[in-house]
């Protein structure tokens, strides 16, 4: 092939060109830590990286959830636990009555199962860090009236959250109502015509007016069913925040995973980048090294030299 | 015969001289002086030389390359725009990666302003589903919601702005091809002339002619087919019958028409293009050259909003627009807001142009329908419901289709663009090879016919010292 003069400049441009183009890219890369500055440097990789992405604020998102439920179930726990303790007591006060005891004795009792009604209405009633009524439904009411009845106005709406895709879990219990019109709840229940509030009211009643048979029949076999009902709402409540638990730590696990995906699909290898930089700049020298050289060989400098020395 | 030769030699020296000087001129076709033996006569002794003389100056010309050459550039000249003007494009988008450390030993990325923002809107819901009485958590929904609806509108506007530069850059495209158009038919004009004058080549015309023609090419693919009368008609390669250059009439100037671009961002085909007798070009026409990248970028790459017909980035980011609010006032209108009344529509507008929060929701939060009982303010189902539109196909995963789509075709685009320009190296090297100047080739003629000329001369001095000797002995003492 013939060889004229501007095939060594367009040669010498074209690979001068080439070699910045490549030098920049790793600059860029190098300096800002990302290994994708556009979709079009690696599509696939993009794509990729960008559901990865989508999946990690997903992560995110049910993390937040899952500590908004983890709060919320471990809330409901320690209600239950509470009430449970609560109705217990109730039940060992109700075992120590015995047929014998005088209506003093049996008041006296009547006043402290009357602290436990008052324990149990506050339990019942407490509001949550927005000011909300934890176990009122949806309708956000307080499930106890002031006067010691339940409150018309509840309902027995629970509500639940996203933990994971497909994972809803109850992070609200509704104390229920005897009615009209009855509501289920951790309070009444109406398959076993459970009635925690009414059993404590009644004991508290039959205390104060010395039935002891009343007491020691129905009044204890309502009290023991009570606590069953509550019984089934610790061991409920407890599976709640068991699983956001789980959800929490597979969650975890999940988002660290994404995040190094991510990472690995989209961040710069500092070490490759380096190395490939140090080779690009070798060719870059190498490319102008070689086009001076060549550039610069001419007839005529051998005529120069041949005129000089003649 | 001395006389003869240094006159020879001299006109080969010239050809040398301007062979050098041309050396960086674009276009230039080398010229070569060819020699020939002068024709013999009969002596005495038998047939004798009667020394040299040039039978022409030759441009070194291969019409077959220049041809391929000018193909090349066509389609170079397409390739390197749609490359530049692509990722102008997706530079219009916004939908880069980026990551940005919180801190020393974490950091967070995003995949783009639209998608980061939609993916900040479905958390915030889920938030809002969680804590429905909240008022920050439904501003937050409200604020997520207006930067998505920003997102969009940004983008939207951005691409529309785009196109737009490159109608205009169209029209000074076009500018360009009229006045080359105008300059091929006025050099049409001076090569006849030359020609019937005095019946010479015109090689430094055509050669004008022939580089007019290459940047031609490179702004619209067109044919160039030469004429027994020395001149070339210039056609549309896609269009045939649409002819820029006919004989000497060319462009603006002449009677040969002229293009231009006509643009209008809600008609189906945005940019089209019309020759001035020929009218309306059809769409897709011209394909190639610089022309043809813009035609492509403006009409299918961005295209028209969904509204007109258009299917390119502005149809599809409507369908996103489109779809995600047609599900979020679904859904909305489903449940029921704080105070207990039927929600209303959470979105307003008709694309991704001009998408917008609902004034009434974006100034009162607890109009939001996070409920999907009413008189249940605790209840935030319905706002759940809302946040799982994050799994429709028509809004999140549409969205990153449109960027990595982009992504691809932005990636062809450079590609080609690399593999044109190899192409177009390799065929101007060939065409080089053949018509460019050496200049150590030269230097060597030149030496060469240097001493090829001392030698006539001293021929000369010799024929002239045997005339003096041959008279000085014959002079009468």
């Amino acid at each position: 092939m013939r060889v004229t003069a501007s095939t060594y400049t367009n040669l010498a441009i074209s690979s001068s060109n080439s070699a910045q183009t490549q030098l920049a890219q790793l600059q860029a890369e190098i300096s800002s830590g990302d290994a994708i500055q556009n979709p079009s440097d690696d599509p696939s990789v993009y794509a990729e990286a960008a559901q990865d992405q989508e999946s990690l604020n997903q992560i995110n998102a049910y993390t937040t959830a899952a500590q908004t439920a983890t709060s919320m179930t471990a809330t409901n726990n320690t209600a239950m636990t509470n009430l449970h303790q609560v109705v217990a007591q109730a039940g060992e006060y109700l075992s120590s009555v015995t047929s014998g005891m005088t209506s003093s004795q049996l008041q006296n009792v009547g006043t402290e199962m009357q602290d436990l009604v008052t324990e149990l209405t506050s339990i019942v009633n407490q509001k949550g860090s927005d000011g909300n009524y934890l176990f009122g439904g949806t309708s956000n009411v307080a499930p106890i009236s002031s006067s010691g009845t339940y409150n018309s106005g509840t309902n027995g709406a629970t509500t639940s959250i996203d933990v994971q895709p497909g994972n809803a879990v109850q992070v609200s219990i509704a104390a229920g109502s005897s009615g009209p019109p009855a509501v289920d709840g951790f309070l009444y229940d109406s398959a076993s015509g459970t009635d925690v509030l009414g059993a404590l009211t009644q004991a508290v009643s039959d205390l104060n007016s010395g039935n002891t048979t009343a007491l020691l029949g129905t009044d204890t076999t309502a009290v023991n069913n009570a606590l069953t009902l509550l019984s089934s709402y610790v061991g409920s409540t407890a599976a709640s925040m068991s699983a956001v638990s789980t959800a929490t730590s597979q969650l975890s696990q999940q988002s660290t995973a994404e995040s190094t995906t991510v990472g690995d699909l989209t961040q710069t290898n500092l070490a490759s980048a380096s190395v490939q930089l140090q080779q690009v700049e070798m060719q870059y020298q190498a490319g102008l090294e070689a086009a001076t050289r060549v550039m610069n060989l001419s007839i005529l400098n051998y005529m120069d030299q041949v005129s000089t020395s003649t | 015969m001395g006389s003869q030769a240094l006159n020879a030699q001299q006109l080969a020296i010239q050809t040398i001289g301007n062979n050098l000087s041309n050396v960086n001129t674009a276009g230039y076709v080398r010229e070569r002086t060819n020699l020939t033996e002068s024709d013999t006569m009969m002596t005495s002794s038998g047939e004798q030389g009667t020394g040299v003389t040039v039978s022409n100056i030759e441009s070194l010309r291969d019409s077959l390359l220049d041809g391929l050459v000018q193909q090349s550039l066509g389609s170079q000249g397409y390739a390197d725009d749609q490359a530049s003007l692509t990722s102008t494009v997706q530079t219009a988008l916004g939908e880069n990666f980026s990551s940005s450390s919180t801190s020393s030993s974490s950091s967070t990325t995003s995949s783009g302003a639209i998608q980061s923002a939609l993916s900040n809107l479905f958390s915030s819901l889920q938030s809002l589903s969680a804590s429905p009485t909240d008022p920050t958590a439904r501003q937050q929904v409200v604020q997520d919601a207006t930067a998505v609806s920003t997102a969009l509108n940004g983008a939207y506007s951005r691409l529309q702005s785009t196109q737009g530069q490159i109608a205009t850059d169209a029209g000074s495209i076009t500018g360009q091809i009229n006045q080359l158009s105008t300059s091929i038919a006025s050099l049409n004009q001076q090569i006849t002339s030359v020609q019937s004058a005095s019946g010479g080549s015109a090689d430094e015309l055509v050669d004008e002619r022939s580089e007019d023609i290459s940047q031609l090419s490179s702004l619209v693919n067109v044919t160039a087919t030469p004429q027994s009368d020395g001149t070339v008609t210039v056609a549309l390669a896609d269009a045939p019958s649409v002819v820029l250059v006919s004989g000497v009439n060319g462009g603006g100037a002449g009677t040969t028409q002229s293009l231009s671009v006509s643009y209008d961002p809600t008609s189906s085909t945005p940019l089209t293009v019309s020759g001035s007798t020929s009218g309306a070009l059809g769409a897709g026409i011209p394909s190639s050259g610089s022309l043809g990248s813009h035609l492509e970028v403006a009409n299918v790459l961005i295209g028209a909003p969904a509204a007109d017909g258009g299917t390119g980035l502005l149809g599809q980011l409507d369908d996103v627009a489109s779809s995600l609010m047609s599900q979020m006032n679904t859904a909305n209108k489903a449940g029921y807001d704080l105070n207990g009344n039927a929600g209303t529509a959470f979105f307003t507008g008709t694309g991704a142009g001009d998408i917008a929060v609902a004034s009434n929701i974006a100034n009162n939060p607890s109009l939001i329908a996070a409920a999907s009982t009413a008189g249940a303010p605790l209840d935030g189902s319905n706002a759940a419901a809302m946040a799982n539109i994050q799994n429709s196909s028509s809004v999140i995963p549409a969205m990153e289709n449109i960027v990595s789509g982009l992504g691809t075709t932005v990636s062809a685009a450079a590609s080609n663009q690399t593999t044109q320009d190899q192409v177009t190296t390799q065929l101007q090297d060939q065409q080089n090879s053949v018509e460019g100047v050496s200049i150590d080739e030269e230097m060597t003629n030149l030496i060469s016919f240097q001493q090829a000329y001392s030698a006539s001369a001293r021929f000369v001095t010799t024929i002239a010292g045997l005339y003096d000797t041959l008279i000085g002995e014959t002079q009468p003492s």
